[in-house]
């Protein structure tokens, strides 16, 4: 067990479940309003589920679903590698069924493919933002994952330009107070 | 109630809220959450079966429930109006893809009627 919090350590089993049914239920919800705190809130269903796989055995019931369960909250909380190393470690239990490893395996596949789809949605964003880049992919033509990556690595390698500013935003402001001058003779 | 094509009733009572004070709330999760009630006591008064804990989405099921050391995977769905049939069956294919180890079960609430409607796989 890794990562639980120290007050963890003393909740039943029951007491977790209960926990991960609310959270599960609070995570689910903010994430279908796309709630800026929906990632949190999947992280505590992570921290539960993790904690409940480590109270449980793989090759019951309960323990399958909180090992899936931790992988899933995981990647929805966006810890890729969180999510990777609990897999890892979760498929090196011989006693996991097949099934469970088949749905862990699913939701990382399933994740990785979401993860693709978000990347082709930025690089298609990107000419307004690189043109020179733009125009590579116009003439090289993108249409695999892999060229999009290698195009994401070199724009990530390339220095960006500090952004100009027009001048008349750096003029020094002068304050000016909407009631008047001051009456004690200070300068704004 | 209707369960498998087995009819039967029985009697359900809550506590009255005032319809103003409904309406502030969302319909949709109103309706989940209520439904979600009657249908864990309706597998409890049922068979037995005892909520264990609710399940992520992927899991295809709402609920793992367990009665003498067996499971039961539980899909849930209310409707305020509607054919709860219909629903049923939505709900019927998609536990279906449930791949726990455990018995499953699938229970369309409707409010408007009202009634239970229920599918064990």
């Amino acid at each position: 067990m890794t990562g639980a919090q120290p007050v963890l350590m003393d909740l039943s089993e029951d007491e977790l479940d209960t926990l991960v049914s609310i959270a599960i239920r609070r995570a689910e919800i903010l994430a279908e309003s796309q709630a800026p705190n929906a990632n949190e809130a999947w992280y505590e269903v992570m921290i539960y589920e993790e904690r409940l796989a480590a109270l449980t055995r793989p090759e019951d019931v309960p323990g399958g679903i909180a090992r899936v369960g931790a992988v899933t909250a995981a990647l929805a909380a966006g810890r890729r590698d969180k999510a990777l190393r609990l897999a890892s470690s979760y498929l090196a239990e011989d006693s996991l069924s097949s099934e469970r490893r088949a749905a862990i395996q699913r939701a990382l596949k399933e994740e990785q493919i979401r993860a693709r789809g978000d990347l082709h949605e930025r690089i298609w964003r990107m000419p307004s933002l690189y043109p020179s880049v733009a125009d590579r992919i116009d003439k090289q033509g993108i249409s695999t994952d892999q060229h999009a990556l290698a195009f994401v690595d070199y724009i990530r390698s390339r220095p960006r330009p500090a952004p100009q500013l027009p001048s008349s935003v750096l003029q020094p402001v002068r304050l000016q107070s909407q009631f008047g001058p001051d009456p004690m003779g200070r300068a704004h | 109630m209707d369960h498998s094509g087995v009819k039967d009733s029985a009697v359900l009572e809550w506590l009255y809220q005032e319809m103003n004070l409904l309406q502030v709330h969302d319909r949709h999760r109103v309706t989940e959450d209520g439904a979600e009630a009657v249908a864990l006591v309706y597998a409890n008064v049922k068979a037995g079966w005892v909520v264990k804990r609710r399940l992520q989405r992927l899991e295809k099921a709402d609920w793992l429930l367990e009665n003498q050391g067996h499971w039961l995977a539980l899909e849930v769905s209310g409707t305020a109006d509607g054919d709860p049939f219909t629903r049923l069956k939505e709900k019927r294919s998609q536990i279906a893809q449930c791949s726990l180890s455990a018995e499953r079960l699938a229970i369309v609430i409707a409010f408007d009627r009202p009634s239970i409607v229920a599918e064990s796989l």
